[in-house]
């Protein structure tokens, strides 16, 4: 059969084996401002590191481009550049393309440069969705687009966007005298929308830095598989969900054991749960009840029981209602078809 | 002299060939070896990536052709891949190239020389895909060099020209292209094509130098910047700018000796202005008509003249005030509206007036007229009316300083 | 005429509130007092980010103030540091001219402080009040973040609480105000929530003298 696709070479970037044996050259340095405890820049730390250096970075409006790089004082040691709110999916497209024609032509010189453009949630899941799309369509086109997800508009003082979990206080939704659930809508399924919708995507993962290994291995495989792949990570933001900075870590992991957070990869369209989602789903761990993640952050200090409740049946229903346990939500018919008793 | 000129010409001709404006600036992107190129259709800029997307599928040009999603990413896309040294092209029309215009807004402040293509529309609502200039004049105070043709083989020269001064490392602004909708994008006109060799001889290769986004050269582009730095970056740009109308007269020198074509005076075209009592100005294609009254006029004995401005930004403001000193009244045509601005005129009569006010020379009377929105034909009598207002004006009789022209009864 | 600038250094999220409180009530007393007083956020270090530095500032003067759109105070006469590392790694005695007064969060003596004051010569006093004990935070000193107070609050424009200084501004509104006879005690007490740690800080809080020299 013909080729219809022309993939280029990508960079080999065999996964790490042990936190001990990383690199130890930054590519991410000082010069930002951020949270302390602020997950998002370890994210940004973790994916240059995972990328090296023959990497181009484009950032979109956000935290992670205000709090990192002040005039004269940018933490970039790779090349990076800013784009627009809602346009990380054309950073990476028309970056990888420039690359592309211009090493046919031999303007430059012909080596894989990894491409990356990382987007907020807002700037994500909300404003740019569209953009992401249409470049995990572009299967001739290298490139990983990473979704930093702090579950807010962060950078603009905490807002609500597609991406926050239901009810959670923030500046656009804080609770009243009158209206205690100021935000009503249930967080968007990134990742499972994007893996579903793209056929031609041969890489879509989650993941979260609380599991750095893992994250930046996902984060190897996307920029090392070919084509346009997307990643999409939770990351506890002290200053948006109200917790003490020093509880990022374990914030990250209370989302991924409790369910909330599902890790798992698409991998040239196969599915494959991972960490420790897969052994929840393997039934070797519990999942841990939502309360306890939800009440350690200020964000959710408004809930009462019922509203827990009501978390926490929908976290189920994620995971015993879903065709595919946390990643597609369509309904099984559970009356007809229930599950093997084992 | 002029038998020189001709063999000049004839020698850098490839063809000459029968197209419409919008093919007229895909053959343009051709010659220029363009990279990297992003398509969404709207009428009535479209039918150029139709030409384009050809050209491709016939292996004539090799590029980077890339449908977008919306404007808004078409836009983004190239300023991208042109910040990693692609030479790029993209285009849009009416509420498309509204639709892109956060990326319209950062693409000159990023120092992207981007060439695009306007095919000017009428804004919604209501829905139309008659010409207005509104379009493109919506960028006209953020570093968007701006250029209205009136023929394809200007259109083909000027997507050259364009290329050479925006990708000058003194300038590195976009450069957008007007083409009134319908009478050029989709009309056929003889068009000299010239040759490769000629081409590369004219127009070098973008080099984005230090500004290059490469590993080779790891530099952090538009980081944030506040009142500590923003201003003298504004200023850079404002002397970039300000060098454009040098580095033009420079392209346009070149222009002519390399392929043996005059435009004369760059900004603007004087038509029939020597003995003119007074001059109608107006921007693209509506100088068909205004020519064609004109020669009906002077018929008549009256001795009327036309301006046709080209360069809409950077504005010849010195020129042009030089020149419209000569008249005794001026009357602007303007295809668009400022609902609003001063003296409601339109946006060319203002500009006009501002250019005459701080001008040394004498100071004709400017009258404001719109017109042919929408589309709507110009006509010879609409024209005539025009040119009857102004001579009152030059005689000294009050009239109205904007009038509509070509309303229904 | 007599004018008078007030620089307070605070860290974002976690402190934001208590240096807002600061100039905020400060300059509310001048006004009452019948002087012309402005208290505003430095605009970009805004929105403030947990635990970076962040600056709030009050002018009072006897006229009417010329310098209101000035983003931030050129030479401040009072500097107050609301979190006691912030001593270290900024030039906060920036333009103070002489004869100013430093006034820090610490329980530490001004003696020992007087170390990492960066040109102290400048000085008419340095004042260490210990705020976090006053307002019964004790166990602040081990963990920053728990003084989270208010998170949400940044830019002050949906404060969690509507108080003044219900913690450890207070301690430091009252060194500020006995130090530097700013405004009158009278009118400043009235708006403090915590009169207690307000009160004691009066009496607890050291304060070293100095004979200031121009640098
Ligand atoms: C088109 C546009 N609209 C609004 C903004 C204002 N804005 C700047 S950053 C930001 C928040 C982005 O949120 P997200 O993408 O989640 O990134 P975060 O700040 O959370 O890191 C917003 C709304 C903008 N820069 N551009
Ligand atoms: S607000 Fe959240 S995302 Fe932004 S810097 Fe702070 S922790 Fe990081
Ligand atoms: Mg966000």
């Amino acid at each position: 059969m013909a080729t219809y696709i022309q993939i280029d070479p990508t960079q080999k970037l065999e996964p790490f084996k042990s936190v001990k044996k990383l690199p130890l050259e930054e590519y991410f340095t000082s010069g930002h401002r951020t949270c302390q405890g602020c997950e998002s820049a370890l994210v940004m730390k973790m994916m240059a590191k995972a990328a090296g250096p023959r990497s181009i970075i484009l950032g979109s409006t956000g935290c992670m481009y205000v709090a990192n790089t002040t005039y004269y004082s940018t933490s970039w040691v790779v090349p990076w550049m800013h784009t627009q709110l809602g346009s990380s999916g054309s950073a990476a497209l028309g970056t990888s393309a420039a690359l592309k024609v211009l090493m046919r032509k031999g303007k430059i010189k012909n080596e894989p440069i990894n491409v990356i453009a990382f987007c907020g949630d807002g700037g994500g899941a909300d404003m740019g969705v569209g953009a992401i799309s249409a470049t995990l369509t572009h299967a001739e086109y290298n490139s990983l687009i990473l979704m930093y997800d702090n579950e807010s508009y962060a950078n603009t003082d905490i807002q609500l966007s597609g991406s926050t979990p239901w009810g959670a206080n923030t500046t656009f939704s804080s609770p009243g005298k009158m209206k205690r659930i100021m935000h009503r809508r249930w967080k968007k399924n990134m990742a499972g929308m994007m893996a579903a919708g793209h056929p031609e995507c041969k890489y879509v993962a989650t993941i979260c830095m609380s599991y750095g290994l893992h994250g930046m291995n996902s984060i190897r495989k996307a920029l090392a598989i070919g084509g346009p792949t997307f990643i999409h990570s939770l990351d506890p933001c002290p200053k948006g969900w109200d917790y003490d900075p020093y509880l990022s870590h374990e914030m990250g992991e209370l989302a991924v054991n409790s369910g909330v957070w599902p890790l798992y990869e698409v991998e040239n369209g196969v599915l494959r749960l991972t960490g420790r989602t897969e052994q929840i789903a393997a039934g070797k761990i519990r999942r841990v009840p939502v309360r306890d993640y939800l009440l350690k952050q200020g964000r959710f200090a408004h809930f009462t029981n019922d509203d827990i409740d009501y978390f926490q049946s929908k976290v189920d229903d994620m995971w015993e209602k879903w065709l595919i346990p946390g990643v597609i939500p369509f309904r099984k018919d559970v009356e007809a078809d229930p599950p093997p008793a084992n | 002299m002029a038998t020189a000129t001709y063999v000049e010409e004839q020698r850098s001709i490839d063809k000459t060939a029968l197209i419409t404006g919008s093919e007229a600036i895909a053959v343009a992107c051709k010659l220029a070896d363009v990279d990297v190129i992003t398509a969404y259709p709207i009428r009535p800029y479209d039918t150029v990536m139709q030409y384009i997307c050809k050209l491709v599928a016939n292996g004539e040009m090799d590029c980077e052709y890339i449908v977008a999603e919306g404007e808004h990413s078409q836009f983004e896309i190239v300023k991208h891949a042109c910040a990693c040294g692609a030479r790029v092209f993209c285009g849009s029309s009416g509420v498309g190239w509204m639709y892109a215009m956060e990326a319209l807004t950062v693409t000159p402040a990023l120092r992207i020389p981007m060439v695009a293509m306007v095919g000017n529309r009428a804004l919604d609502d209501p829905g139309a895909f008659g010409v207005e200039h509104n379009d493109a004049l919506a960028v006209r105070d953020l570093g968007w060099q701006l250029v209205w043709v009136d023929n394809a083989q200007e259109a083909l020269d000027t997507a050259l020209i364009a290329y050479r001064v925006s990708e000058d490392r003194r300038i590195f602004l976009p450069c957008a292209i007007s083409c009134d909708g319908a009478f050029l994008t989709h009309s056929q006109a003889l068009v000299k094509i010239p040759s490769q060799e000629k081409v590369n001889q004219f127009l070098p290769r973008y080099n984005r130098a230090d500004l290059l986004l490469h590993p080779d050269n790891p530099i952090t582009v538009a980081p944030q910047g506040n009142e500590d730095w923003v201003m003298e970056i504004r200023r850079q740009n404002y002397a970039a700018m300000e060098r454009s109308s040098l580095v033009l007269k420079e392209a346009y020198a070149d222009f002519d000796r390399i392929f043996g074509r005059s435009y004369g005076n760059p900004f603007f075209e004087e038509y029939e202005t020597d003995d003119a009592d007074i001059v109608l100005m107006g921007m693209g294609t509506l100088s068909t008509p205004v020519k064609v009254a004109i020669r009906q006029m002077r018929k008549e004995g009256k001795r009327v003249g036309f301006v046709r401005m080209r360069w809409f930004r950077p504005f010849a403001a010195a020129e042009l005030a030089k020149s419209l000193g000569r008249f005794q009244a001026v009357g602007v045509i303007d295809r668009d509206y400022s609902f609003g601005s001063p003296y409601m005129s339109g946006v060319l009569t203002t500009e006009v007036r501002t250019a005459l006010y701080s001008a040394a020379g004498p100071k004709p009377p400017v009258l404001g007229f719109i017109a042919g929105l929408g589309g709507r034909e110009v006509t010879v009598p609409d024209v005539q009316r025009v040119a009857d207002s102004v001579y009152q004006a030059a005689d000294g009789k009050s009239q109205p300083l904007t009038q509509w022209i070509g309303l229904r009864e | 005429m007599s004018y008078t600038e007030l620089t307070v250094w605070t860290r974002g999220i976690i402190m934001d509130k208590e240096g807002r409180d600061i100039v905020n009530s400060v300059s509310a007393s001048a006004r009452r007092e019948g002087k012309h007083a402005q208290a505003m956020e430095n605009y970009v270090d805004n929105p403030d980010r947990t635990n970076a530095p962040t600056r709030k500032y009050c002018r009072i003067s006897d006229e009417v103030l010329e310098n209101e759109l000035t983003y931030e105070n050129e030479h401040p006469n009072i500097v107050v540091l609301v979190e006691g590392t912030m001593v270290k790694g900024w030039d906060y005695m920036r333009g103070m001219p002489p004869g100013g007064t430093l006034i820090i969060n610490t329980h530490y003596s001004p003696e020992y402080m007087l170390r990492f004051v960066p040109g102290p010569e400048r000085l008419a006093q340095l004042v260490c009040v210990d705020a976090a004990h006053l307002a019964h935070h004790k166990w602040l000193y081990y963990r920053l973040g728990e003084l989270g107070l208010d998170r949400l609050s940044t830019e002050g424009a949906a404060e969690r609480s509507k108080l003044i200084a219900p913690d450890i501004a207070a301690p430091l509104i009252a060194a500020v105000v006995k130090s530097t006879g700013i405004v009158k005690m009278e009118t400043i007490l009235p708006m403090i929530a915590n009169k207690n740690a307000f009160e004691m800080a009066l009496s607890e809080m050291k304060i070293m003298q100095f004979n200031p020299v121009a640098v």
